[in-house]
Parts: structure tokens; C-alpha cells; sequence
């Protein structure tokens, strides 16, 4: 990360030190040094803020920590919210669910209709006229 | 001139006031009268915002520069085909343009929902026109476009010359009209709250409608943006988890999870509550988005319309949410759900979990852009979330999300059982596990870019399953095969657009996969005559070429290029230098095909005829562009009216047992 272009990486960044460091980061490279190493050697001068991803470390951990418990808790909150409302469907008659249809039918007709719905390929099969 | 737009502006400001206090008036009293009143008013706001905005860029073509904005963003050497870029790439002047691109789009949504939802329409016109207030009395009171210099100066800071891109006249437009027409499907939803028509379902269509034009205009403007940073910025990259970026991308995360569930609603009565809480939650993030790009609190290289006045942005946000959650909880009686689960094997989980799904990763992605302050404020030590850390943690949701986007939509309403639901999955699951296997035999080992493929694999032949299914059903009937594709397409366009904006969807994925995991870079130094290579490619340079402009030094080196044994021609990167800003603008050339991008960017010319370049070879960044114009068009398909079906559907038909079928379903909900 770029310690003086706002956003943009040492790799993105066209700025002189930008270059400079693309430079140090090549020659140490060279020198036979790890990444690790090269990376220490920015982060003692700079701070953290150079590194692209905060450290697994300290406050960085947070970082890290935060967006799997999250994914937890969605998956969990989708499995409650899910089985709330299939707990509230038996309490609920069938036949509400098409109440709001304004049409009277005989009961005959009815499940014919209801059969339709159910059955997903009516449209295209269009048996019924 | 410049006169008269002030007048325009502060005209336009009580006028809007006027509109909010009567529209609101009209709803409450059920007064016809005012409301048509407002609504004329709210019309009249765009020739008035228009006028002050001819008058900016007349000041801008005229050189003006005794009107301070047009000093600080131009100067005498500026194309004058970039006033109008001008115009908005400041903050005062881009608040002007939010507030005509929105007074626009609201006139022409408030003349729609006018006559579809008539008694929600003057609270939904209230709440646009409190919108539209905020911005022009930011405009009146803080940030005037058209404010004078007190001495005016014999030419201009000039435009950033970032900015001098053709990009730039599509992709700020688009970006910012997205970014505040979230505002329109967000009035609509809050107007049925406010007249306490929540519980009937009415505003589903129009929101809708607006909610999924809000989203075109959001993924036109990211779309572009990516094209713009690949093509200028010069790096090879297209998207770099840049905070303005996390920005734009969160709202349209928010509104994608909106335009899927209220499809549910339509269908099947279900998530009121969710949808609005959907839509309240997108133009939060909308405001975000506009607060993080004005003077945000995190370094961000589109830190181009910067000012003091972010923290306004926030407060009003914190408004904002503070009074539709209000509103929410209030209503909250009017939005019990009609239609009740009855499996977890159901196309309406399946959207649930896709839902929860894009907001988990709206919120990740929100916390990696906010963390540098909570790291700043906890342990005063600053720290950067960059690249990395979105691709690890975004990019395995995002795959499940394609997977999801394959399964999804193969599930039943209702319920299915386990065998149906095999079934139905049995092909694109074989699908994507050969792809899997393919990938393998052909030599990708990246275990990450294996499974990609599969999943994009699997949401592609589920819906070639789907069109082939249909086609054959209605082949079977005797219709002749591209007869039967295109009656089945335009019998149920809600669904079938949404296929091809699936499709483009997974172009877009196998354009991000490979690229991100193929990708092949090399800097290399040059002296005119070198020949290098890459990959297959062989490219010499032949030199380079210094062009002088009044603002700028412009060096254009020149490359012959081979794939292979074949000359495929010149290519010219160039770079730019702009003493003033101490600049430099990189422009790289990219020789584009399907199969791969070969893109050539300098990084330096140095005295001594040397040039340092940078080479890439970027697969498949072809089809990431492909996919926007398909997007475009699944999207319109899926909102163009089944107006033939519509007709032949009524009511007593249907209780004398001869209704038409595709009738039948298009009222419960063309959303299939």
C-alpha cells in the first residue's frame, strides 16, 4: 500500500515513491529475503498501515474474526426465520392461502384450479383451455 | 447568466418546500386538489434546474472564471467538449447534477405511480420532494455551483486530468443517478407505509419497476467504472476494493436482494416486512455511498469531489433511517404476510437465504471499508483493508451466491420434495461436476478457480434446462424450435429476462475468475529495438514519440506485436505528464479478444531512451464487458409489459372454468 496516494497499492500507484519502493521490494527480493522479511522491514517504517490486509494479530484479528461469525449468524438466523414461519403455516387452514382470489368456486373446480398451481408445467403443457 | 441560475436554484428550493408540505397535505387529507398541485410543482422543479444548470456550462464554455467553481475545475486549456465533465467532477457542481438527474427521474416516476397507486402518490411525492430538498438547500446554503470570486482570476485550476476520459462522461452520470434514484422505490415503499396501504400488496409492481430501473443504473454505473479504472488508471486491474468502490457496490448489493424478494411478495404474499426493510436499508447505503465520496473519513482514489460537508451526508443519513424505521414500526400491524412457508425445499427459501446471502456481504464488505477507523479508534493504530482481505473473504460467499443463482430458480414455489427436487437438480449438478472434471484434465489446479468454474458451469445449465424444457413442451405442441424459444421467452418475460441477466452474471464470474487467478504480469525494460515475450505473444518496441500541449507532455511509445507466428499490428501505450497537478496519466493498449487481453502499460520513459513497461495478459476480461449490453437487455425484458396476456385475462372466465391458463398465473404474479 501506497504511503502517500490515497488507495492505491505500491503496484497500482504511478507516484515516485511508489516506484522507490517497487525498487527496495525487487532488490530484497534479490538478496534473497522472504516475504516476511520484506514486509516487516515496511511495516517497521511505515506502521501496518503499508500492508494490504491487516495482521492476524492484535486489533487485525477483529478484522478477520468479524465476517465468519457473521456468516454464522445469517445462517442461523435464515434457519430460525425459516422454521417460524413453517411453524405458523399448520396453524393456518390450506384453503387461506388462496383467499384472496375473489372468485367463488365450486368445490370441484376448485381443486382443479389448486391442481393447476401445483402442478409447475401447466402453462407450457396447457392441457386445460 | 450566472444571475438568473441563482434565481433558477432558490426558485426550484421553495418550490420543492411547497411540494412537500402540500403533498403531504393532500395525502392526509385526501385532497385531490393539492395533490396534482404538488405534483406540478415537483414538475416545475426540472426547467428550473435546467436553467441553472445551462447557465454553469455556459459560464464553463465562455471561461467564466469569475465564478468560483468553474475556476477551480477548468482552465482555458480544456477541451470544451468537457464542460459538461466539468460540470459534475466537483462537489458543488455534481449536487446540481444529482438534483436534476433526480428531479427528472422523480417527475417521470411520480406521473406513473400517480396513476397506479393514487392514494399512495402524494405521500410518495412528499418523501421524494424532502429528498430533493436536502439536496438543493445543501446547494443553496453551502455549496453554490454558481457562487462569484471576489476578484476573478486570469484562468482556471483546470480539471484533474485523471478526469480526461471518455469514461468520464458515462460513468459519474450513471453512478450518481443510481446512487439517488434508490431514493424513488424507497418513496414508493414509504408512501404505502405512510397511508397504511402495506398490507395490500399494490406497491409491489411499482416498486418493482423503479426498484430494478435503480438497479440497472447502479450496475451500468459499476460496470463502467471497472471499464474506466482497466483502461486508465493503468494497473491491469478493473476493480480494487477501493472504499468509494465498497461504496457504490453495497447499495447494489442491498437493491439486488430487493428486486429478487419482492418477487416473493408478488407471488406469494410473503416478506412484506422484509422488503421494506430491504429498501430502507438500500438507500441507507446509497447515502453512505454519497457520504464516503464527499470528504468520507477513508483515503480512497476517487477522493476527486471532496469536501467538508461528508459529515451532513451522515447526519441526514442517521434522519433518514431514524424516520423510516419510525414509520416501519408504526405500520408495522398493516404487514402480516399472507402466504405462509411450507418447506425449506422451496423456491421462496431459496430466495431468503439469497437475500440474507447479499447482505452478509454487503455488511462484510462495509466492515472492511469502516475498519481503518475502528482499528484507529480502538488501538491508534491505522491499518489498511486492501484487495486480499475482500477476496478472501467476499469471494467464497460470491461463489455460493452463483451457486444459489443455479439452484434457486430450479426449485418449485410452495414446496418440493427431495426426489422432485433431485430431479429438477440432476442436470446442471452433472454439469458442473464434468466441468469440474474437464477443468482438472485441461490443467487448472487452482482449487478456487476449479470450483468457480463448476458452480458457473452449474447456474448455466440450469437455465439451458429450463429454455430447453420449455422449447420441448411447446415443440411437442407443433410449434416449429425457434418459434417455441421465442413464445416461451416473451410468455413469461419477468422470468426469462432474469435468466439472461443470469447468464450475463456468469460472464461476468468467468470473466472475475480467470482473470484474478490467470493472470500473467511482467515489467520489463526496454531500449527502442528489444524484443521481449509473453506468453505467446512477442512484442518489439519501436520507439517512442514526445508530444508537447499546453498543459501536458505526452510520450507515446510504439510496439509491433505477434501472437504467435502472426503480426497482429501497432500498438501505442502512452503516458501522460501534467506539470501543474504533478500528474501523470498512463493510458495503456490493450489488444482485446475473447479468449485473453494483452495490455501494455508504461511506467516510465527514462533519458536515456529506456522506457520501463509493465505486460499482462489478462484471460477472458472480454467477457466481463460482453456481459453489461446482455444485462441491459435481460433487464428491460424482464420489465417490458405482457400486455397481450394481461388483455385476455378476466375473471369471470375463470370462474366459468374456461380461464386461460398464462392467464391465471400472470395476476398472482408474472414473477415466476
Amino acid at each position: 500500500m501506497c504511503p502517500v496516494c490515497p488507495g492505491e497499492s505500491i503496484d497500482q500507484s504511478q507516484n515516485d515513491i511508489a516506484s522507490y519502493m517497487r525498487e527496495i521490494v525487487f532488490d530484497q527480493v534479490e538478496s534473497g529475503k522472504t516475504d516476511e522479511e520484506i514486509k516487516n522491514y515496511f511495516v517497521e517504517r511505515y506502521g501496518p498501515v503499508v500492508l494490504m490486509q491487516p495482521p492476524n494479530k492484535g486489533v487485525g484479528r477483529i478484522a478477520w474474526i468479524i465476517p465468519p461469525i457473521g456468516f454464522l449468524i445469517a445462517i442461523i438466523v435464515v434457519y430460525m426465520v425459516l422454521s417460524i414461519m413453517r411453524r405458523k403455516r399448520s396453524q393456518i387452514q390450506d384453503e387461506r392461502l388462496y383467499y384472496d382470489l375473489d372468485v367463488s368456486l365450486t368445490s370441484d373446480e376448485r381443486k382443479k384450479y389448486i391442481a393447476l398451481i401445483e402442478n409447475e408445467e401447466f402453462s407450457r403443457k396447457g392441457k386445460i383451455r | 447568466m450566472v444571475e438568473i441560475g441563482h434565481i433558477a436554484i432558490i426558485a426550484s428550493f421553495l418550490v420543492t418546500m411547497y411540494s412537500t408540505f402540500v403533498g403531504f397535505a393532500g395525502g392526509m387529507l385526501n385532497g385531490r386538489d393539492l395533490a396534482s398541485s404538488a405534483r406540478w410543482g415537483f414538475y416545475s422543479v426540472v426547467p428550473l434546474l435546467l436553467v441553472a444548470t445551462m447557465c454553469l456550462i455556459y459560464a464553463f464554455v465562455t471561461n467564466d472564471f469569475s465564478v468560483k467553481y468553474v475556476a477551480e475545475n477548468s482552465n482555458l486549456a480544456m477541451p470544451k467538449a468537457y464542460a459538461w465533465v466539468a460540470f459534475y467532477s466537483g462537489n458543488a457542481g455534481s449536487l446540481l447534477y444529482i438534483a436534476l438527474a433526480f428531479s427528472v427521474m422523480g417527475s417521470l416516476a411520480i406521473k406513473v405511480i400517480n396513476v397506479k397507486l393514487p392514494y399512495t402518490a402524494p405521500y410518495a411525492l412528499g418523501v421524494m420532494s424532502l429528498v430533493l430538498i436536502f439536496f438543493l438547500g445543501v446547494i443553496v446554503f453551502l455549496a453554490n455551483p454558481l457562487d462569484r470570486l471576489p476578484v476573478a482570476p486570469e484562468d482556471g485550476q483546470g480539471i484533474n486530468p485523471l478526469l480526461i476520459h471518455f469514461g468520464m462522461f458515462i460513468h459519474p452520470p450513471f453512478q450518481m443517478l443510481g446512487l439517488i434514484s434508490v431514493a424513488i422505490p424507497f418513496s414508493v415503499a414509504i408512501g404505502t407505509l405512510l397511508s397504511g396501504r402495506g398490507g395490500r400488496d399494490e406497491w409491489v409492481d411499482q416498486g418493482r419497476l423503479w426498484g430494478m430501473i435503480s438497479w440497472l443504473l447502479l450496475t451500468a454505473g459499476l460496470l463502467l467504472g471497472s471499464w474506466w479504472a482497466y483502461t486508465i488508471l493503468g494497473w491491469g486491474g478493473y476493480w480494487a476494493w477501493d472504499p468509494v468502490e465498497n461504496s457504490a457496490l453495497m447499495p447494489w448489493l442491498a437493491m439486488t436482494a430487493f428486486v429478487h424478494s419482492i418477487m416473493v411478495q408478488k407471488r406469494r404474499g410473503m416478506f412484506r416486512m422484509w422488503n421494506m426493510l430491504l429498501i430502507i436499508t438500500s438507500f441507507a447505503m446509497a447515502q453512505l455511498g454519497m457520504f464516503i465520496n464527499r470528504g468520507g473519513p477513508v483515503p480512497s482514489v476517487h477522493s476527486f469531489a471532496e469536501s467538508t460537508m461528508g459529515w451532513i451526508f451522515l447526519a441526514i443519513m442517521a434522519i433518514t433511517l431514524f424516520c423510516s424505521l419510525a414509520t416501519f414500526i408504526f405500520r408495522y400491524d398493516t404487514l402480516k404476510s399472507r402466504g405462509t412457508l411450507e418447506s425449506f425445499i422451496s423456491r421462496e427459501a431459496a430466495f431468503l437465504a439469497q437475500n440474507v446471502l447479499f447482505l452478509l456481504i454487503a455488511f462484510v464488505t462495509l466492515w472492511g471499508t469502516v475498519f481503518p477507523i475502528f482499528s484507529e479508534a480502538v488501538d491508534e493504530t491505522t491499518m489498511t483493508i486492501g484487495q486480499p482481505f475482500f477476496n478472501k473473504v467476499n469471494g467464497p460467499l460470491m461463489l455460493l451466491l452463483i451457486f444459489m443463482m443455479g439452484v434457486g430458480p430450479l426449485l418449485p414455489w410452495r414446496k418440493a420434495t427431495w426426489r422432485s427436487a433431485i430431479r429438477m437438480l440432476k442436470g446442471p449438478l452433472l454439469l458442473g461436476i464434468s466441468f469440474i472434471v474437464i477443468s482438472i484434465i485441461a490443467g487448472i489446479r487452482e482449487p478456487w478457480a476449479v470450483f468457480a468454474f463448476g458452480t458457473c458451469a452449474l447456474a448455466l445449465g440450469g437455465i439451458l434446462q429450463e429454455w430447453i424444457r420449455g422449447t420441448r413442451s411447446r415443440y411437442s405442441r407443433g410449434e416449429s424450435v425457434p418459434r417455441a424459444f421465442i413464445r416461451l421467452i416473451s410468455a413469461n418475460r419477468p422470468r426469462y429476462g432474469g435468466y439472461v441477466v443470469h447468464i450475463s452474471i456468469v460472464m461476468l464470474g468467468i470473466g472475475i475468475v480467470a482473470s484474478s487467478f490467470y493472470d500473467v504480469q511482467r515489467d520489463v525494460v526496454m531500449a527502442p529495438g528489444d524484443v521481449e515475450t509473453l506468453g505467446k505473444y512477442t512484442f518489439k518496441y519501436v520507439g517512442v514519440d514526445k508530444e508537447f500541449f499546453p498543459d501536458r507532455v505526452k510520450e507515446v511509445a510504439q510496439f509491433e506485436v505477434w501472437s504467435g507466428d502472426t503480426y497482429v499490428g501497432n500498438m501505442f501505450p502512452n503516458r501522460s505528464f501534467y506539470p501543474e497537478f504533478r500528474i501523470a496519466a498512463t493510458r495503456g493498449a490493450i489488444r482485446s479478444t475473447p479468449w485473453e487481453d494483452f495490455y501494455l502499460v508504461p511506467s516510465e520513459f527514462r533519458e536515456d531512451g529506456q522506457a520501463v513497461f509493465r505486460v499482462l495478459i489478462n484471460p477472458m476480461v472480454w467477457w466481463m464487458w460482453a456481459s453489461g449490453p446482455i444485462l441491459v437487455l435481460g433487464t428491460i425484458l424482464s420489465l417490458s409489459p405482457n400486455r397481450r396476456i394481461v388483455r385476455k385475462l378476466s375473471l369471470t372466465d375463470l370462474s366459468s372454468g374456461r380461464g386461460n391458463i398464462s392467464g391465471v398465473y400472470t395476476p398472482l404474479g408474472a414473477g415466476d
